[in-house]
């Protein structure tokens, strides 16, 4: 009788308690739903805004008004600045790229 | 004995009385029971929820606009507008010059303001402030609770001016107004969603983890057949003409007469919608879609294709000019110049008005109304831009001797440039007519990257493809490619286009000089005109059509189609046809 009576508590109590971790893991959910959302909503705004600055400078009346015509002097251009510079800039590609040879000898070809 | 019953039956009336009052108490009591708890349950429980609870919507997120390839031409920003709570301001007058140091507003009338809305418990400040402006607030230190930002939503118009008309824009609300954003306002601006807060006895709000939340569907975007390159060189051709002939409004539309997509549509006077409030009124209107005029001599070459289609006329015709005078009916109607015999192609090419005068005497009226029917005339385009009108095409049984002489010629009916461009696109395509196509596609996610089946591309890429939706065709290929190819082609290499001609491509075209009716005498002014111009290219394959009409271009100059509208168009095919990278047809060039 006891046993019976107890075994009935003890299946309220686990149902109980399975409802309220249920409940929990419910709310946990609804929780990172809602901090998504407002994720995508920052990275949206981000986004739109960024897409808004690239979009006015990339405007297409700006880049056809400031586009140089043919007729511009190339005389003192950056690359004519760069020939006369004789620091050599960080990433400047090397006039050779490393060769395997068959031997797989990389010194002798990079000579 | 008497003594004793009387008191007992006193006493058994009162027990009785007294059982009655509770039952009749108690019968009163559940009357309102059942009246609360079922027959007003509705009315309260609404009632109820509204004193704990409430729903605050959250507006969802606006679509964008791009063009065919992939520029924004309308995108959405969160901006913060500030609002306070009257009731709580203790000095009006301080808080309104604290504000003012920051905002642009006048801090005398801002004080009134708060001083008047005391009672309130919110009122809007400014709506829409910028990042800069929403900064200094916070940084003021106003006292709390009085005052406060809400999220927005701010439209902006990356592009500026170019094709605002088109664009439309969107009110303090957020409501589409004008063209395309009014035409497309419930694709763009998705579904709102929904938070419930709910309130304590106090009157606190708070948000209770398991409240009910309803995300905010964001708009679609939409692509646009506009190309913004071609958008730009027509906006630069319209000033160029305003600044040149100073009409009362002028527009110009560029199509691919083939799918009938618009790459380009501007009207003078031109907003920049991203200043709504400094837009004088008649830059509202959109003159491609919304003025209606009589079309003139642009009208002619329809006329012609309907009378060579149904075997009326001959192509080797000659018609007698009368030399410039001819009387039909009660009316005398002239040319500009004294013309003999004049064959069909010459016709078209002088813009004679008798020699088409006796083309519409050979289609008759029923001939003459089935032909401007075919074409379109009397009803909208149906391009999905607010505003559109559907031109004026008088009902058959109104049409008299009159007509006859008139319709041909391009009078007796009004019409928009966009119906205009849309019946000589048919001469162009091959006899089909098509429908006007603005949205190339509805775009969920318009932020993914762009794929190979992406709608961004040149509408030369896809080969000629009939915009098979609601195309039909109305006149036969052969017309039409006799059309374009010999009358109108020689119209600008000899005729009153010839200033539409240029080195790098054969075009093919028609002017058009519409007298305007004076509102004084009710007859037709010899000063007032619309000048139109309408041409495509290259004559072989016509790849794009291009029309321009200018509202009294000149003033009192009398300026025509041909001297006005044929230059400018001719520089917009031309910018047009090398955009999409068309080969040179002069071997030199």
């Amino acid at each position: 009788m006891f046993f019976r009576f107890g075994a009935a508590i003890l299946l309220i109590v686990l149902i109980c308690l399975i409802g309220i971790a249920i409940e929990k893991q419910n709310l946990d959910l609804r929780r990172d739903l809602s901090r998504q959302h407002a994720q995508s909503e920052e990275l949206l705004e981000a986004h739109a805004r960024l897409r808004l600055q690239t979009q006015q400078l990339g405007a297409t009346s700006r880049l056809m008004r400031e586009a140089p015509s043919n007729e511009e002097d190339f005389s003192d251009t950056e690359y004519i600045r760069l020939e006369n510079n004789p620091r050599v800039p960080l990433l400047r590609w090397r006039p050779f790229a490393p060769r395997v040879t068959e031997e797989g000898d990389q010194n002798r070809a990079l000579q | 004995m008497k003594s004793t019953v009387a008191p007992k039956r006193v006493v058994n009336y009162r027990l009785g009385f007294l059982a009655l009052l509770f039952i009749i108490g108690f019968g009163l009591l559940g009357a309102r029971l059942v009246q609360i708890q079922h027959l007003e349950q509705t009315t309260l429980s609404i009632h109820a929820n509204r004193q704990h609870s409430f729903k605050e919507t959250i507006p969802a997120r606006t679509g964008e606009i791009l063009d065919r390839k992939g520029k924004v031409l309308a995108t959405t920003i969160t901006t913060y507008s500030l609002y306070v709570d009257p009731s709580r301001i203790k000095n009006p007058q301080e808080f309104s010059d604290e504000i003012c140091t920051v905002v642009v507003l006048d801090s005398e009338e801002l004080a009134k303001k708060l001083k008047e809305h005391q009672n309130k418990k919110f009122l809007w400040i400014k709506r829409r402030l910028s990042d800069i402006e929403a900064n200094a607030i916070a940084a003021l230190g106003l006292p709390e609770g009085t005052w406060g930002f809400r999220k927005e939503y701010f439209r902006s118009y990356p592009q500026g001016e170019l094709a605002a008309h088109l664009l439309g824009l969107r009110d303090i609300d957020g409501h589409g107004r004008g063209g395309v954003e009014e035409a497309f306002d419930d694709v763009l601006q998705g579904t709102p969603g929904s938070q419930t807060f709910f309130r304590d006895a106090r009157g606190r709000v708070f948000l209770p983890e398991d409240s009910e939340f309803i995300a905010p569907q964001p708009g679609r975007s939409i692509v646009l057949t506009l190309d913004m390159v071609i958008q730009f060189h027509v906006e630069a051709e319209l000033n160029q003409m305003v600044e040149e002939w100073n009409p009362k409004s002028c527009s110009a539309i560029v199509m691919d007469p083939h799918t009938g997509e618009i790459l380009a549509m501007a009207s003078r006077p031109n907003f920049n919608p991203n200043y709504p409030e400094n837009v004088p009124p008649a830059a509202w209107k959109n003159c491609a879609i919304s003025a209606i005029y009589e079309p003139g001599s642009t009208f002619k070459p329809l006329i012609v294709a309907g009378a060579l289609d149904r075997g009326l006329i001959k192509r080797d015709e000659v018609f007698d000019c009368e030399m410039g005078t001819y009387q039909m009916g009660r009316r005398t109607l002239h040319d500009h110049h004294r013309y003999g015999e004049l064959d069909l192609t010459n016709v078209l090419v002088k813009s004679s008005n008798i020699g088409m005068a006796k083309i519409g005497e050979c289609l008759q009226n029923q001939g003459l109304f089935e032909t401007v029917s075919n074409f379109g005339f009397g009803q909208p385009t149906g391009v999905p831009v607010a505003g559109e009108l559907a031109g004026k095409l008088r009902p058959f049984k109104d049409w008299d001797g009159y007509s006859t002489g008139s319709i041909p010629m391009g009078q007796e009916i009004a019409a928009t440039p966009l119906q205009m461009i849309r019946a000589h696109a048919v001469l162009a395509n091959g006899g089909i007519l098509v429908q006007p196509k603005l949205v190339l596609q509805e775009l969920e996610e318009p932020w993914l990257p762009f794929t190979a089946g992406s709608p961004f591309r040149s509408p030369l890429d896809k080969g000629i493809e009939p915009n098979n939706n609601s195309a039909w065709q109305i006149l036969s290929p052969e017309t039409c490619h006799w059309l374009v190819q010999h009358p109108l082609a020689e119209v600008i290499e000899r005729g009153t286009g010839k200033k539409a001609k240029i080195e790098e491509y054969r075009l093919f075209g028609k002017t058009g000089t519409a007298q305007k009716v004076d509102p004084k005498t009710g007859k037709y002014s010899h000063q007032k005109y619309i000048s139109s111009f309408i041409c495509g290219g290259p004559v072989e394959n016509p790849r794009v059509l291009v029309y321009v009409s200018a509202d009294e271009p000149g003033g009192a100059k009398n300026a025509y189609g041909g001297q006005a509208a044929a230059p400018v168009a001719a520089r917009i095919i031309r910018a047009t046809l090398e955009h999409f990278q068309v080969p040179y047809q002069t071997a030199e060039k």
